[in-house]
């Protein structure tokens, strides 16, 4: 299965990646909107996690951007504590409060709703 | 008269805006640290089933858990020094030291509105009589209003002038305020903290400049 990553944490991102290749996963990673729509340009992924507030592009807006250059990923938001109003807006877009992650997450509950959201 | 009514509700919401900017930032802190201490986890695991495992990698993760408890332990020091703002209404502020906590404070505003925040604090500036929370809600106000009005560079530059009998902030490289729909002086939270701090807000309209003067003993 290919993830990609976005967050503007450098460490986290590069961290969880490496984790996730050590659990047999493709895992790349983006620190920014446009390095992450920029990536799928070129590659597909099956699960895209992305950070709800990052410079420049929220995270909503890159998924939404995302879905028109290549439809049919699956997405998974993460984020530190955001307003109820980033709540409403980010577990309707993921299709559900399953998929709207508080960091910071254990990664056997991040790696379940990947496989979930998958269908793997 | 300043008008309580006013700046009551604009200092909870300026509270508020802050605190969570805070959290998130050290949930971003903590999340990090949790990666790390997993991925050790994830390397004695791996060095129990006989895997090599290279001590720079234990040392280039260590370092990075004591990068990010020094990151925390910043937070938490500019958090307490902004809880501890609302301590008294009149202090002694030196106005240099209190920008720079306000530029930690919206560093994430800041960087995700695209803008890069400048302050190159004079060698001195005399300390000033004022109310220490609310001067702080009066500079948030300005930076929140320099950062939509930024210019093409997207950088804001701060600065404080100092002049006989009066000390002065500055905000600077804006667009020219004429295109905008918008006035520093005439807004209503910054007409009421201005008022409750005697101080006098202004802006030249043509040059994009903006910022208020306090009143200081020298």
């Amino acid at each position: 299965m290919r993830i990609l990553l976005v967050d503007d944490e450098y460490e986290l991102v590069t961290t969880l990646a490496e984790r996730m290749e050590l659990r047999g996963l493709e895992a790349d990673w983006a620190t920014s909107g446009d390095d992450a729509l920029a990536r799928i340009t070129t590659t597909s992924y099956d699960v895209v996690v992305i950070d709800i507030k990052m410079p420049k592009i929220s995270g909503i807006e890159v998924k939404r951007r995302m879905e028109k250059i290549r439809p049919g990923m699956k997405y998974i938001f993460m984020t530190g504590h955001g307003s109820e109003g980033d709540f409403q807006e980010g577990s309707t877009e993921v299709g559900g409060e399953r998929y709207y992650l508080l960091k910071p997450v254990a990664i056997e509950s991040l790696l379940e709703k990947i496989n979930e959201v998958s269908g793997h | 008269m300043w008008a309580w009514d006013e700046i009551g509700p604009e200092g909870l919401r300026f509270y508020g805006k802050m605190s969570a900017s805070i959290s998130h930032e050290v949930k971003n802190v903590l999340a990090i640290i949790n990666e790390n201490a997993g991925l050790l986890n994830d390397l004695v695991m791996m060095a129990e089933r006989g895997v090599a495992v290279e001590p720079q990698r234990l040392v280039g993760i260590a370092g990075t858990i004591d990068k990010q408890v020094r990151r925390a332990d910043l937070i938490a020091k500019n958090l307490n020094r902004f809880a501890h703002s609302a301590d008294h209404l009149q202090g002694e502020v030196d106005l240099a030291e209190w920008v720079e906590l306000a530029l930690a404070l919206v560093g994430r505003f800041a960087s995700n509105r695209g803008i890069r925040l400048e302050f190159s604090p004079p060698p001195a500036t005399p300390p000033v009589q004022s109310a220490p929370f609310f001067l702080l809600n009066l500079i948030w106000l300005g930076l929140d209003m320099a950062m939509e009005l930024a210019g093409p560079d997207k950088t804001v530059l701060l600065q404080i002038e100092v002049a006989a009998g009066r000390l002065g902030l500055v905000y600077d490289r804006l667009n020219p305020l004429s295109d905008n729909d918008w006035d520093f002086v005439t807004d209503g939270h910054v007409r009421s903290l201005a008022l409750l701090l005697g101080a006098n807000p202004w802006q030249d309209v043509k040059s994009g400049r903006f910022g208020f003067d306090l009143p200081c003993e020298r």
